[in-house]
């Protein structure tokens, strides 16, 4: 069987730096902290969950849930992030992917995407190196309906039925959630951060409550989380992998310059 | 977005090739109105966005991503674009030491 050796999640945007100096780099800080940790668990995989922004998925035909599948990945450049490819591990997520198959799990096998900056900007920061190979999950939130919060949790508790049941003896595996905290895209509350409600998220999963995620609701997220904050199904998804297991917050900051929570978690897999 | 309203269509197919297009882009700058005809938006909606387009996007209930896109390939958003990239440059070595 396979191990989950390391499991992070973290915002996955950024703005502009002039006038928050110093939160901005509290903030690529923290990212790299995060990455740090998954470089030094040695992973064989890192799968990163994250949704779209509608630059590879379109409205045309609304895919919730997707994986990636290919030997490499060339991300789309936004945000500024280089344009450097980086490994995919085609046979992993070709093999999830029918695992999947046979537990309650229907999911849209994708090749030719260039990861926007909900991947890229993560991994350029994560996997500083571009050479773990990376299986990419689209938990695509922008999609209607969104993928729910429980659904992501339960594809989490997936994902490690995979790694335990249907991997090599000794392979490692990272996973990565993207996305969040709260943020307003173009509603009237643009600009709000709600940070009381991103750091209570943020305590129940490092407190070993991460399964609370899955209770949340696309109303009560929209209320007060926003519709960036449906993005926190991706983090659900990273509490599934890990089950009970707790961790530490690396950083947080109300970014309000941004119209953004900004944070990132780092779970204890050593932890019993 | 209410599931009894029409969705604006063909706002959305013009947003979505902006990304796929940026040639599109560069002509929703310029003129418009000309791409808004182009992709067969109807003429109450293209007066609405002559006159205010962003809320003109909200009232036609764009999605939300759609309207962040349009938006900034007219230069109206009101963030400023952003870029990882000298963060990237100026980072230390990385060696697993710190956590």
């Amino acid at each position: 069987m396979g191990r989950i050796v390391s499991a992070a999640a973290t915002s996955h945007t950024f703005g502009v730096s002039e006038g928050v100096e110093a939160q901005a780099q509290r903030i690529f800080d923290g990212i790299d902290r995060i990455g740090e940790a998954i470089r030094a668990s040695k992973p064989d995989v890192l799968l990163i969950a994250t949704s779209d922004h509608l630059m590879n998925f379109s409205l045309d035909a609304q895919i919730p849930i997707a994986v990636g599948i290919s030997d490499e990945w060339m991300p789309y450049g936004d945000l500024g992030v280089p344009r450097n490819a980086f490994p995919g591990h085609r046979e992993f997520s070709t093999e999830f992917v029918a695992f999947a198959a046979k537990h309650a799990f229907d999911l849209t096998a994708v090749e030719n995407v260039r990861p926007d900056h909900g991947l890229a900007m993560p991994n350029a920061i994560v996997n500083r190196d571009l050479d773990i190979p990376v299986v990419p999950v689209y938990i695509n939130t922008v999609m209607t309906p969104a993928p729910t919060c429980a659904r992501s949790y339960a594809l989490g508790k997936a994902v490690r039925a995979f790694v335990e049941q249907g991997r090599p003896d000794a392979e490692r595996v990272a996973i990565l959630a993207t996305g969040g905290l709260s943020h307003w895209i173009c509603l009237p509350d643009s600009g709000r951060v709600n940070a009381l409600w991103d750091l209570s998220l943020m305590e129940k999963i490092v407190s070993g409550r991460g399964e609370e995620l899955a209770a949340l609701s696309f109303e009560s997220i929209m209320n007060d989380g926003g519709n960036g904050g449906l993005e926190m199904a991706t983090w659900a998804f990273m509490a599934g992998a890990v089950g009970e297991r707790t961790g530490k917050l690396i950083y947080y900051e109300e970014m309000t310059a941004w119209w953004t929570g900004m944070g990132g978690v780092l779970m204890d897999m050593d932890a019993s | 977005m209410r599931a009894s309203r029409r969705p604006p269509v063909e706002l959305h197919r013009l947003i979505s090739e902006l990304v796929r297009n940026p040639e599109w882009a560069a002509r929703l700058r310029e003129a418009p109105d000309q791409v808004h005809e182009a992709f067969g938006v109807p003429e109450d909606q293209r007066a609405q966005l002559n006159a205010d387009p962003r809320k003109a996007l909200r009232d036609l209930e764009v999605h939300p991503n759609l309207q962040f896109k349009y938006l900034g390939a007219r230069g109206l958003l009101k963030l400023a674009p952003a870029s990882i990239s000298p963060f990237l440059e100026k980072r230390g070595p990385g060696n697993g030491s710190d956590c």
